[in-house]
């Protein structure tokens, strides 16, 4: 879980995952690096705050983390499902933190989230595959905002089949409006 | 609202593709979605919303050349032509603030220097 840092992003690219708790782990130090705060985490059991989840916390049904951007505008939520590969993820809107929150329910914004990993509240079944070792991984989160209103930190998660070229985008978050940008 | 509309294109099977424009707003927020994976957009994107080519320069579609687009204008991308069966290919990777790497239509950024082990 290399960390790589160019143009703003801090990335981890060319994984192959040791585990499937392994994305959301590498993922976590991803946001962290870009300046992600982590708000509280749960691991199954008990919520607590500032803590991030390990692979022994993450390694729980429900298990969730509750990360809050750079400059403190919007909220990500990420939760296990009941096994390893099944996961959801909420963010949620400008200057509406997440709160409340129990061992096993991620907090929730007052207004409307964005489920970004899942549907209807469900969990992506499967959404690591039972192959994992047999793809490589590509993520990243950008430490600056960026977008028009530069109130957006993006970040993605992309795998590849080894030697396949069929790739899949499994999260992300872009701003739609061009930022300047050099080079 | 949100003051900058922002896009996800998750796919947990499928080949990646947008699958719409998600924008929020606080006051009756219903997810707003246009196109769908059914019709995504091809060619270069126009914003649906603004109506111009305003979107962010992550959002690169090639079929046989290159386009980027940066505040609005279209500027050439240099880049290797997809090689088969690999759908990937890299722009100026040894370049900062240049460095892309296609999957499926879609340019990620990557970070300069490393190369793709795909």
């Amino acid at each position: 879980m290399t960390l790589h840092t160019s143009d703003s992003w801090r990335f981890d690219v060319n994984e192959v995952l040791t585990s499937e708790l392994h994305t959301m782990i590498s993922f976590g130090d991803r946001l962290a690096a870009a300046g992600w705060s982590i708000i509280a985490s749960s691991n199954g059991s008990a919520v607590s705050a500032a803590t991030r989840n390990d692979a022994t916390r993450w390694n729980n049904a429900d298990a969730w983390e509750h990360w809050r951007d750079p400059l403190g505008n919007r909220d990500l939520t990420l939760q296990r499902g009941t096994t390893n590969r099944n996961w959801r993820a909420y963010l949620g809107q400008y200057g509406d933190p997440f709160s409340g929150g129990t061992a096993l329910v991620a907090p929730i914004g007052a207004l409307i989230m964005v489920q970004l990993l899942g549907s209807g509240g469900s969990y992506a079944s499967n959404w690591i595959p039972s192959t994992f070792a047999s793809y490589k991984y590509h993520m990243g989160a950008r430490s600056i905002a960026t977008g028009a209103f530069g109130d957006v930190f993006e970040f993605y998660i992309v795998i590849n089949l080894n030697g396949s070229g069929a790739s899949y985008a499994l999260m992300n978050c872009f701003a739609v409006s061009s930022p300047a940008i050099t080079g | 609202m949100d003051f900058e509309p922002w896009v996800s294109f998750p796919s947990l099977t499928a080949t990646s593709s947008i699958t719409g424009w998600y924008r929020s707003e606080r006051v009756s927020m219903a997810l707003t979605v246009a196109g769908s994976s059914a019709a995504p957009w091809t060619s270069v994107f126009v914003n649906p919303y603004s109506g111009l080519y305003d979107i962010g320069p992550t959002f690169l579609y090639d079929t046989t050349g290159g386009q980027e687009q940066r505040k609005g204008y279209l500027i050439s991308a240099s880049y290797y032509s997809p090689a088969t069966p690999a759908n990937y290919d890299t722009i100026n990777n040894a370049v900062e603030g240049r460095s892309r790497v296609k999957f499926q239509n879609y340019f990620y950024p990557w970070p300069h220097g490393q190369t793709p082990v795909l």
